[in-house]
């Protein structure tokens, strides 16, 4: 039957007369499609989000990791010299180590445990082409900055009571630790780690903990996209002719784009399941609501039937009238479920990750048809019943 | 001409079947309606007249025997054809009046008017004006509840009207009302007959109301036990 706009027009008009109970009916709509709406737009924010991220990494990186699957991280090490080993791989174009280490700083009266990174001052320019090692206030490292430091975004705003500026000091037993510059908030996943963290030469790290340091990460740039693979390969053969073992990991920016988004995407089809559970819920309260309004109207379906309804206008009028429910509880539900996605992303970016939350009109439009015909099923047998009824039976009632 | 009969039915049985016993509420009746005519059914409580009223309005299928809607066997037409033949041709006034609670008068009456796919203004209009005719022209957007009984009958008989139907049955018409209201119910019908020429099947209890007839047929347990013409002279003392 081709959509009867005269249709709708009563069907509504039956619905409003109902306010309340057409309400509480749209309950579980709402919810399931509010649910529905709010998991896809903030999976979808978050697929942009962790896609923008690695675009920024590049495609051409590499990270080396110690530790395999089988060897933990804490008994296999990486050394110094793996990194001259991976230069000197065929299509790497650089490599540089990052160390780690917790040291107890003062600044004013505070005294804090806090993570310090170190880096190769020379290999500066490969990390700010990965986008994490931006300065937004003062300058870089340079090689002769043996006590001078970077000092991470958001660990100059939040670490200490007040603010960190350039210039400042921070204490370290006898030593004072100079902040010649600011790193720029990177928000995204590696960024993260220099956010919150001091960066310093590494060969200094090393002399104020007066530990033997071995690297946390290797960042590896390959020469060119397409050899990412093969280079990946060499690096792995080589580094397990020298260790003797396969006691490290290699992941490339794809690769860690991929686990993400896999991870993800299960984590959607668990909730979206939940979500399809609460608009069955849903839709079995639409086919109560129907089958009671089927049953207090039966004296006016003996009427309209008396006065020359057919059985299949009968049934239409009721189909409309639990599609509508769907429909409203649709649009109620998708834009309660924006909200959610905005509130979201409201809350990831203050946490220091940006959700890229949009209005999207396939999901709109989607969200309204999907609840229509959630609507139409759920109505169509309290549609029938009323469509199939005895005029006369029905006029009898009273 | 075929379609002076235009309802005509032909050893008609319903039966109802409640478990136990059966009830014949209707026993083999053979019953013609003429265009034009004006038809009284009588008898006691449960003698069927209720059945056969909508039996022959094609609101009931019998359970033997036919009923012919202008010489078409109706057993031969699927329920929504019935229905739409239903409208087009037979105006329902009811006892209990029957509007819709939720509609206003006007609503009411354009319903009959959507099932037959007028558009909505031409509905709206002749709504007002069949209301006017019936004396409620200013109770158009009044809802039933607003409404007295002898009005409410007068907005049921509206939307009888309001396809311009060729026969109107009505089914104790002023069983509900009292007798002031009764009365103009009563005028109103007569002039449906005298004046626009419907064709009018009416159910009543009432000798008085039943004269108004040309014919009275008299019903006992399912069965046509007499059939008589009104004489001018008796119709007269009635006014
Ligand atoms: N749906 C039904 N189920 C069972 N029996 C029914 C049903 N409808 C009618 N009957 C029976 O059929 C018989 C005729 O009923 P009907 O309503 O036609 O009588 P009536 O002449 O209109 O009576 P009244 O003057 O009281 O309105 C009655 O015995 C009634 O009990
Ligand atoms: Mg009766």
């Amino acid at each position: 039957m081709a959509f009867d706009l005269e249709l709708f027009n009563q069907a509504a008009e039956n619905l409003k007369r109902q306010k309340l109970r057409s309400l509480l009916t749209l309950l579980g709509i709402i919810i399931g499609i509010g649910a529905v709406v709010a998991l896809i737009s903030i999976g979808d924010g978050f697929n942009k989000s962790v896609e923008k991220e690695f675009e920024k990494l590049g495609s051409n990186t590499l990270i080396v990791l110690p530790g395999s699957s089988f060897i933990g991280s804490a008994f296999a090490k990486l050394q110094e010299s793996d990194v001259k080993r991976i230069e000197s791989v065929k299509g790497v174009e650089s490599a540089t180590p990052i160390y780690l280490a917790s040291v107890i700083v003062s600044f004013k009266q505070e005294k804090k445990s806090v993570l310090v990174l170190g880096i190769d001052p020379k290999k500066q320019g490969l990390l700010e082409d990965l986008g994490i090692l931006s300065i937004s206030q003062g300058r870089q490292l340079t090689s002769s900055d043996n006590l001078g430091i970077l000092v991470g975004s958001r660990f100059a705003e939040n670490q200490f009571d007040s603010n960190l500026s350039v210039r400042q000091e921070l204490g370290l037993d006898s030593k004072s630790l100079r902040i010649v510059g600011i790193i720029k908030a990177a928000g995204q996943a590696f960024g993260a780690m220099f956010d919150n963290a001091i960066v310093m030469n590494y060969k200094s790290l090393e002399e104020i903990t007066g530990q033997n340091l071995t690297p946390y990460r290797i960042f590896v740039k390959s020469v060119n996209k397409e050899e990412v693979a093969d280079v990946k390969e060499r690096i792995t053969k080589e580094l397990k002719r020298a260790h003797g073992e396969e006691d490290f990991q290699i992941l490339s920016a794809t690769q860690i784009l991929d686990s993400a988004l896999s991870v993800l995407g299960l984590i959607q089809l668990i909730l979206v399941f939940i979500a399809a559970i609460s608009l069955l819920v849903g839709g079995i309260g639409i086919m109560n609501t129907m089958l009671m309004a089927v049953m207090e109207r039966t004296e006016e379906i003996g009427v309209m039937k008396a006065v020359g309804a057919t059985n299949n206008l009968i049934l239409s009028i009721f189909l409309m009238e639990s599609g509508i429910i769907g429909l409203v509880g649709g649009f109620i539900g998708y834009v309660i479920g924006l909200l959610l996605a905005f509130l979201a992303g409201i809350i990831a970016s203050t946490a220091g990750f940006d959700l890229i939350i949009g209005f999207d009109s396939m999901l709109f439009f989607g969200s309204l048809a999907f609840a229509f015909i959630i609507g139409l099923i759920s109505g169509f047998i309290p549609a029938q019943r009323a469509a199939k009824m005895d005029p006369v039976e029905a006029l009898r009632q009273e | 001409m075929a379609f002076d009969i235009i309802i005509n039915a032909k050893n008609v049985v319903k039966t109802y079947d409640m478990g136990l016993v059966q009830v014949n509420a209707l026993n083999g009746v053979d019953f013609e309606l003429k265009k034009g005519e004006f038809v009284s059914i009588m008898g006691p409580s449960g003698s069927g007249k209720t059945t056969l009223l909508d039996v022959l309005s094609v609101l009931l299928r019998p359970t033997s025997g036919e009923v012919f809607i202008k010489g078409k066997p109706i057993s031969k037409m699927d329920d929504n054809e019935l229905a739409l033949v239903r409208g087009r041709t037979i105006g329902f006034i009811f006892q209990t009046f029957n509007l819709i609670n939720r509609l206003t008068a006007k609503e009411n009456v354009m319903l009959p008017l959507w099932f037959q796919g007028i558009p909505k203004n031409e509905r709206d209009s002749r709504a007002e004006k069949i209301l006017s005719d019936v004396g409620l022209g200013d109770r158009v957007n009044h809802k039933p509840s607003e409404l007295s009984g002898g009005q409410r009958q007068r907005v049921a008989i509206a939307r009888a009207l309001a396809v311009d139907p060729e026969i109107v049955v009505a089914d104790e018409p002023t069983g509900n009302l009292d007798s002031k209201s009764g009365e103009q119910i009563m005028q109103i019908i007569r002039d449906l007959h005298s004046k626009q020429g419907k064709t009018v099947l009416m159910v009543t209890h009432e000798e008085v109301l039943a004269q108004y007839a040309q014919k009275i047929i008299r019903l006992k347990d399912g069965k046509i036990i007499n059939e008589e013409k009104v004489n001018k002279k008796q119709k007269r003392s009635v006014y």
